[in-house]
């Protein structure tokens, strides 16, 4: 009797190991998650951003000459406002001490919107863009963030369901060229610096996203894309993003351009025009127009 | 006394017939008794009866003898109908490479059986050195003006029908043409897979072209593993099959061989391959994954593999130099009947190269193929495995193929302008396939082919990528040259008794103590 218990108790030793083992082994195959976000459907309406820069001069022309964007404004020494699309984007000059700036210059990232079809003849174009730099008599090109897993130029991220080309100014911004396939804007015809269709996601990096978070909630009425983490959260609708991030956390698609926050301000269209929102611990200042 | 003898009446019979066997034969008389159907075969039976005692007999002389030991014998495995290898012919739609495979190798071994009727293999008899050498000559010349080019046009058309333009009938594409070479050299393939960039840019996903890049290969690779397995089932090969194989390894080498980085110049299937799937995971100016990291994948594999060695000492030692057309397989024996091969194939999927290792295991031609998938990680992870049972159910008339897979990938993109991401994750396919004969009336018997199952989605070799019923019906014959040989009647075979080192010196220990005894009790 003693024999056949011990044989019952190996069995079904053997059977629960087996079992475990088959749970396991299938846990690993979903380790992954693969079905895109839920994107809310309101975005914000980006107006304007302004952002402070090092190195002015060189960024002005990379924007001017070399992306071929148009210089509306420039109001102070060093500021400008380029038209981007349907958005504007300011310049301001770096308010940080130069010993600071080499090491600790403000950085930021932030996306412009091209049609969905248009992602490899945009990347054609960046790759052809060449320009003579008058002040150094260099030629200078659009250089490109790769992805630092294995280097490809197209980024792409199939739970938000876009592919991005990542390029890079002369004061260190993470500019993505965004081609979102969820709601497809296709215009045919070769790629010209008239298809950028405006800034349409800002990272905002903050120490505290969940009240960052409540706060553009709770005055523009706006959703986190479900399913973020706790260190990401992207927040608003397709066309208009703001990714609220973590400081320390790499900007994607780099694994060492750690976000960092710096003083930015943000105009976003609103059904009524509210007194400048300062996020919390995170130096962005949100204004609104209607 | 009456009521007594009425009950002996009634049951003495009962008790008689309960005991011996009615009278009556179970089977009617007219009807003889089949030969398979004699429950002992008689004439073995007797004969082993002489051998049953096997100790030693004491002549009165004092004279020993050793009664010999009965040969051991064992059933000789009787090959039935269903061991035979089918020849299918097969359609589905939208002719996926997994059913123009075996109906390509139909029209490969019916075109050989033509030729081998008409032209001889061996000049005259063969038996002088110098008719050998005529026939060396003889089957030269018709490797090298017939069988080569028939082999390249079959591979031609299993690359182009079911290989490229299977995808394309999948996915709905057009913008893409086929253009025909020489069948000549015989290393390169003839055929060449030319796009109209725009039109099929336009309605296709990277991805879905490198698909449709990648079906040549992904027909070279199957034919091979379906090759291969046959060779596993039989046990031999036929020195027109390892023709075959070896062509569609020199296509695929010298294809990869001579694959470039160069994207404005691409001149093969393959650099086209390389050029969407590097699209596909942005790789745009330059590749992540170029053709020397292909070159050396493919070269690995393709020299790992065994049966490449095998098919050229079949074709180049055997069959040119001896006239042999028929070769063993030299697989590891694991005992009587059973045999195992290991080996490696590269396969062409659109999540960029996967390695595929395979072990056959054969036991009397029921074929276990264990295989695996794993992706070679260049732009994103991807495995899988399957097993594949060949001729699980073996009978006169049916015989039944299962093939259970697995896989878990990331991505597949559909269009481009406006883009489908359709995530996979953990998927996998169920089928089972057979024959069942239904007529021998023809040359060569008749059968009914059959495939069923299903498929998640997902990227699996010669299938459809979506989530589908894998339906496939086709008839088959039997064109094996051996078929003719089939029998029906269990044979013995018989191995002859080989005494280990420890039973001769008991035997001789034992024969030396009778003799003893046998001296001792005479001298008496």
């Amino acid at each position: 009797m003693k024999e056949i218990n011990r044989r019952l108790f190996m069995q079904q030793l053997g059977l629960l190991s087996a079992g475990i083992g088959a749970v396991s082994l299938l846990s690993s195959c979903y380790d992954d998650r693969l079905d895109p976000l839920t994107i809310p459907e309101k975005p914000f309406e980006i107006k304007e951003l302004v952002i402070r820069a090092r190195r002015l001069d060189q960024n002005r022309f990379f924007w001017e000459t070399l992306l071929g964007f148009t210089v509306v404004d420039s109001p102070s020494l060093g500021q400008y406002t380029l038209q981007v699309g349907n958005t504007l984007l300011t310049f301001r000059p770096s308010n940080l001490p130069p010993d600071l700036e080499a090491t600790f210059f403000p950085q930021y990232h932030f996306t412009i919107s091209i049609p969905t079809n248009q992602i490899e003849a945009c990347l054609d174009w960046i790759l052809s863009r060449k320009a003579i730099n008058p002040d150094t008599n260099e030629e200078v090109t659009i250089p490109l963030w790769k992805d630092y897993l294995n280097g490809a130029e197209i980024v792409r991220r199939n739970l938000y369901n876009s592919q991005s080309v990542f390029i890079k100014d002369p004061a260190g911004n993470v500019v993505e060229l965004l081609a979102r396939h969820d709601k497809p804007e296709i215009q045919d015809g070769a790629f010209n610096k008239d298809m950028f269709i405006g800034i349409s996601e800002v990272g905002i990096v903050t120490r505290d996203i969940r009240k960052t978070a409540a706060l553009l909630k709770d005055t523009f009425g706006a959703d986190e894309v479900q399913g973020s983490s706790n260190s990401f959260k992207p927040i608003g609708g397709a066309t208009g993003l703001l990714q609220l991030i973590v400081p320390g956390k790499p900007w994607v698609p780099t694994d060492n351009e750690l976000a960092v926050s710096h003083e930015m301000e943000l105009t976003i269209r609103h059904s009524e025009v509210l007194d400048p929102i300062l996020l919390p611990q995170s130096g962005v200042t949100i204004k609104t127009v209607l | 006394m009456n009521r007594h003898l009425l009950l002996l009446f009634l049951l003495l019979p009962i008790a008689v017939f309960s005991q011996v066997p009615g009278n009556k034969p179970s089977v009617p008389d007219t009807v003889k008794p089949k030969k398979n159907n004699l429950p002992v075969d008689t004439s073995e039976f007797w004969r082993d009866s002489l051998f049953k005692d096997g100790d030693p007999k004491i002549w009165r002389d004092g004279e020993v003898q050793r009664q010999p030991k009965p040969p051991r014998k064992r059933r000789k495995f009787k090959i039935r109908f269903s061991d035979r290898v089918q020849y299918s012919l097969l359609g589905d739609y939208p002719l996926t490479v997994a059913s123009g495979v075996p109906t390509t190798l139909v029209l490969q071994k019916k075109l050989t059986a033509w030729e081998d009727s008409i032209i001889p293999i061996k000049y005259r008899g063969d038996t002088t050195l110098r008719e050998h050498r005529r026939s060396v000559l003889l089957r030269a010349g018709r490797i090298l003006l017939i069988d080569a080019p028939i082999e390249t046009l079959v591979m031609a058309l299993g690359q182009d029908f079911y290989g490229h333009y299977g995808r394309m009938r999948e996915f709905g594409l057009e913008g893409a043409s086929v253009k025909f070479g020489a069948p000549i050299p015989f290393w390169r393939p003839m055929n060449n897979l030319a796009y109209d960039r725009p039109v099929i840019e336009e309605l296709g996903s990277r991805q879905e072209i490198a698909m449709v890049a990648g079906g040549a290969l992904e027909y070279n690779s199957m034919a091979s593993s379906e090759i291969s397995t046959r060779w596993m089932q039989r046990k031999s090969l036929y020195y027109r099959e390892a023709l075959h194989f070896l062509r569609l390894q020199t296509a695929a080498i010298t294809i990869v061989l001579t694959a470039t980085n160069d994207q404005a110049n691409r001149v093969s299937a393959v650099d086209d391959w390389l050029f969407y799937t590097n699209r596909t995971y942005g790789f745009y100016s330059s590749y992540g994954y170029t053709a020397n990291d292909l070159k050396k994948d493919y070269v690995i594999a393709a020299l790992t593999n065994p049966w490449l060695y095998t098919s050229m000492y079949s074709v180049f030692g055997q069959f040119l130099f001896n006239g042999k057309d028929s070769l063993n397989i030299p697989a590891i024996k694991l005992g009587y009947g059973k045999a195992l091969m290991p080996w490696v194939r590269f396969g062409f999927s659109p999540f960029g190269g996967e390695w595929i290792p395979e072990i056959s295991v054969t036991k009397h031609r029921q074929v276990l193929n264990i295989y695996a998938r794993i992706g070679n990680n260049a732009f994103n992870q991807n495995y899988g495995g399957g097993i594949k049972l060949i001729n699980f159910r073996r009978s006169t008339k049916l015989s039944l193929n299962a093939h259970l897979t697995y896989w878990n990938q990331k991505y597949f993109y559909r269009g481009y302008g406006n883009q489908v991401t359709e995530p996979i994750g953990f998927g996998g396919a169920a089928t089972i396939s057979g024959f069942y004969k239904v007529s021998k009336a023809w040359n060569h018997s008749l059968s009914v082919v059959f495939t069923a199952g299903y498929k998640t989605r997902g990227y699996m070799e010669g299938e459809v990528w979506d989530a589908s019923p894998i339906l496939r019906a086709g008839i088959s014959f039997n064109l094996d040259k051996d078929f003719e040989q089939d029998d029906t009647v269990p044979e013995y075979e018989y191995i002859p008794n080989k005494l280990t080192k420890k039973e001769r010196k008991r035997e001789k220990a034992k024969l030396a103590k009778a003799r003893k005894a046998a001296q001792k009790k005479y001298k008496r």
